[in-house]
């Protein structure tokens, strides 16, 4: 009996520990996923965009048959959409080859006025440069948000210096364009990269 | 009781050996709070310091932990390198879902606190920064209303290397700098 009671503080103490580690993670949570599984939760919309080499891109149409990671974000933003962007990148370096193939990140400017193409792909290339950016009108950027449940707060005086908010979640879509999976700020490389290879083994 | 009293009297270069080891441990005791005198004001101390090779040309990332010794609070209200034409501190706020950034004035430290500058809070914001490599370092001075200005050491790093802290906390430190107070 006496084993019992260190045995309960220690299980106690390891569900506190827990619960500080990942405050996302549910009790009882069997997901395998690190991130927060959205499925069939949203659509990639139909709307065209530019991306950072100039060409159309179609977010339904030009992300089909792939999986694809979508963050929005802007390129003056110095800390979250950096740190998001290298936690991405970190974590497609420990997929294998042929997992890379499968899949890929799209980032969309919610600050169009000020990133263009060119500055989209020069702020990917020092991430990943098989990166893709995307920038396109005000109006289709924020119906794309809306349409996937990101939040977008520009400022009507866009002079001088300015700050976006924006959602900071990472959506993932299927192949076919629906939604799989959701990581919040600060999901780690590790973290990603695990559910990447989970996902990609099912989306096979 | 009774057999207490003449063992103590017996040996009393024990007890006074105890006495000293009692008096060494309140001492140290004392001193590990703070290094100044009891009646102090604060003693910030700086550590940590990164900025990040900036991305966008437009600006980059500073993060560092300060750590107020001190016996009194104080307040960092700006602070400025050489190598941007401005730095501003932000913190970073989540609201209806959107990250948003509010530029601060002040930043408060009370007595004994220690507030970090990581990846996803508070963090320097510098405008229009040189040229930064991964190894170089910028001299950071922070401003406080109290002690004047603290001068530190910041690091050079590339968030691809995540010794900025990508998994949300800012205090593995890869650097050893030691970061010097003036005025």
């Amino acid at each position: 009996m006496r084993i019992t009671t260190p045995l309960a503080g220690g299980l106690a103490l390891l569900a506190a520990l827990t619960a500080c580690a990942a405050p996302q993670a549910r009790p009882g949570d069997d997901s395998p996923y690190n991130g927060t599984e959205i499925e069939g939760a949203f659509t990639l919309p139909d709307l065209t965009f530019t991306d950072n080499e100039g060409a159309d891109y179609n977010l339904a149409a030009d992300s089909a048959g792939t999986t694809t990671a979508l963050f929005f974000g802007f390129t003056n933003c110095p800390d979250i959409c950096p740190t998001t962007m290298a936690d991405m990148a970190q974590a497609v370096d420990r997929l294998d080859p042929a997992e890379q193939d499968r899949f890929q990140v799209v980032f969309v400017t919610a600050d169009p006025d000020r990133d263009d193409p060119e500055l989209l792909d020069m702020w990917l290339e020092s991430f990943d440069p098989s990166f893709t950016g995307l920038s396109g009108t005000i109006e289709d950027t924020d119906a794309a948000a809306a349409d996937l449940g990101i939040s977008i707060e520009r400022p009507e005086d866009r002079s001088g210096d300015y700050q976006v908010g924006h959602g900071s979640q990472i959506l993932v879509f299927s192949p076919a364009g629906t939604s799989e999976l959701m990581w919040s700020y600060g999901t780690g490389p590790d973290a990603i990269a695990d559910d990447l290879h989970l996902l990609l083994k099912e989306d096979a | 009781m009774a057999a207490a009293a003449p063992a103590a009297a017996a040996r009393p270069g024990a007890a006074l050996a105890a006495a000293l080891v009692a008096l060494a441990a309140l001492t140290g005791c004392g001193s590990a709070g703070s290094d100044a005198p009891a009646a102090s004001g604060p003693d910030i101390v700086v550590r940590d310091a990164t900025v990040r090779i900036p991305a966008n040309p437009d600006v980059a990332a500073g993060y560092l932990t300060m750590e107020n010794k001190g016996g009194t609070g104080d307040t960092l209200t700006g602070a400025e390198t050489d190598a941007a034409e401005e730095v501003q501190m932000h913190d970073t706020r989540e609201e209806d879902g959107a990250m948003t950034m509010v530029e601060q004035q002040e930043v408060p430290i009370g007595a004994g606190e220690t507030v970090e500058f990581s990846t996803g809070g508070l963090h320097l914001m510098l405008m229009d920064p040189a040229d930064l490599e991964v190894g170089d370092t910028v001299a950071l001075t922070l401003r406080f209303a109290e002690s004047g200005t603290v001068e530190t050491e910041a690091a050079v790093v590339d968030p691809m290397d995540g010794s900025d802290g990508s998994d949300g906390h800012g205090h593995h430190d890869h650097h050893d700098h030691h970061d010097r107070r003036s005025g």
